[in-house]
């Protein structure tokens, strides 16, 4: 796996497809590659949009790849998991993934109701709508508290303040937090993403080719998915409960458990995101996110380094990209101030709303 | 003043009759007629057993408040002069669930209270259910 990411922000007049296209070609330079050796493309539709579809990538990049793809959302587990399967099936040699986005520039509006039922009606909008339900109910069954949950935003702040892609890097100290008004009670503006613009992309190959090519290699150690397809019928839909079973298929995947991750990495569009899968993936018992994180596991020079890049609410709103590219940095021990020390495994795990996990554990160690 | 907010499209004919029972001031649901299990919201096929076509029962618009956000900010100006407004998922019979705005005092509501239904015409043959907490029904 090689990595390239552009810079995060405001790229104004910019195309995401454009922005992609730039990723790509950071990435192909640091795997010292041609744009002519990749004959795999899968692009990630950029927002609510057809931008990102490899049809209109792959001739703005002028490749004629044997295998493309485009993915409707692709929190880049999904695209890392497609990818791996092309080159599996021998459809493909050199893959890439990317994804660009331009949301900020466009001032795309994630307050408009889908479609008018009873809650579009209600003014449910927004993410942090379902999230909230779900933090709320969280601390109606556990007694989880605004400082326990606080400590997921505050140390992706901490991070961030050491990474220099990230945007949000205005110290937030704990006061702060709880003294910052609620958004969508009981969430906070700090515990949802941001929306930004930027660009990344991986270039994946297999492990024979990439011994020989010039970075320390990163193999895909293992890789899960699930669906909840029909989950909104039910009524614990927001808990996202399903999500245990993407951990326990991925742990035996990389034939690994919790105790082995070094960093770990977390889709965050809200922190509540974070809060589940600690406890889905196995790093405390169910219901006791908020007690684990009060115990500071997840802070820089703590015992489980989580979101090392500030994540989307301090990083930059990549839908998970960074994340990726974030851990394979780290395994490579290229994060400068925020190296976690002899990072060996790291694990991204990620969701798809309420429909869909996967998560990917990958590692320096070949499999 | 008119409403200025959102409105359903009440002629869709896979929810007009939902929209229709709710100006009648009922909650009703789809009941599929092979197998019996109820959707809500309406869906064209029976996810269980896959049969087209139903039966719209009435269902008791009553049960526990499930979980509940408060919108302190106004993420969609057509919403602005609501805030600070409360949204809830309720918790109905036959594995039903119903999210809605509530109207109660935003420092009372709290996770199990039980909510009832209170139906606003809201435009011509257009009404809304609106959660209220029990109590405020018994007193």
């Amino acid at each position: 796996m090689a990595v390239g990411t552009t810079e995060q922000g405001e790229l104004p007049g910019r195309s995401a497809d454009e922005v992609a296209v730039e990723a790509i070609q950071l990435a192909l330079a640091e795997a010292g590659l041609d744009k002519s050796d990749v004959d795999g493309l899968i692009t990630c539709k950029s927002g609510m949009s057809y931008k990102g579809i490899d049809t209109g990538i792959g001739p703005l990049l002028g490749i004629n790849p044997r295998y493309s793809a485009t993915l409707d959302y692709g929190t880049c587990n999904f695209s890392l998991h497609l990818g791996a399967m092309a080159i599996e099936a021998g459809l493909a040699e050199v893959v890439v993934l990317t994804y660009g986005a331009t949301q900020r520039s466009d001032k795309v509006n994630f307050g408009v109701p889908m479609g008018v039922d009873l809650s579009g009606a209600a003014g449910f909008v927004h993410i942090a709508g379902p999230a909230g339900l779900a933090l709320q109910r969280h601390k109606h069954l556990y007694g989880t508290t605004d400082e326990q949950f606080g400590h997921i935003a505050v140390a992706q702040r901490q991070w961030a303040r050491l990474n220099p892609l990230a945007i949000f890097t205005k110290p937030l100290t704990m006061e702060d937090y709880l003294a910052s008004p609620y958004m969508v009670e009981p969430l906070r503006r700090h515990d949802v993403t941001m929306i930004s613009d930027g660009g990344a992309a991986i270039i994946l190959t297999s492990a024979e080719r990439a011994a020989d090519l010039p970075r320390k290699p990163v193999y895909l150690l293992g890789a899960a998915e699930t669906t909840a397809l029909s989950g909104a019928r039910d009524i614990d839909n927001v808990m996202r409960p399903w999500i245990a079973n993407v951990a326990r298929d991925v742990y035996a995947s990389a034939g690994l458990g919790p105790a082995d991750i070094d960093a770990l990495y977390i889709q965050d569009p809200t922190a509540v995101w974070v809060l589940q899968m600690l406890e889905y993936y196995g790093f405390c018992g169910r219901g006791e996110g908020g007690a684990f994180l009060a115990e500071g596991h997840t802070y820089p020079g703590g015992s489980l380094p989580v979101n090392t890049n500030g994540g989307q609410l301090s990083e930059s709103y990549m839908w998970g990209w960074l994340h990726l590219c974030e851990a394979v940095r780290q395994l490579r021990g290229e994060c400068g101030e925020r190296q976690v020390p002899d990072a060996e495994v790291a694990m991204y795990c990620s969701t798809m709303t309420f429909l869909k996990g996967a998560a990917s554990i990958i590692s320096t160690r070949q499999p | 003043m008119s409403y200025d907010k959102p409105l359903p499209d009440i002629n869709d004919p896979l929810t007009a009759p939902f929209w229709k029972a709710l100006a009648e001031h009922e909650l009703r649901a789809q009941r599929c007629q092979e197998c019996g299990t109820y959707r809500l919201p309406a869906a064209p096929v029976c996810p269980n057993c896959l049969a087209r076509g139903c039966d719209w029962v009435a269902i008791e618009a009553t049960g526990p408040l499930w979980s509940y956000v408060v919108y302190r900010r106004a993420l969609s100006p057509r919403f602005a002069a609501d805030v600070p407004y409360a949204v809830g998922l309720v918790e109905l019979d036959h594995g039903l669930h119903l999210l809605s705005r509530i109207d109660a005092p935003l420092e009372e509501i709290t996770v199990g209270d039980r909510m009832t239904a209170r139906y606003d015409d809201v435009a011509p043959g257009v009404s809304l259910l609106t959660w209220i907490p029990e109590r405020t029904v018994d007193a």
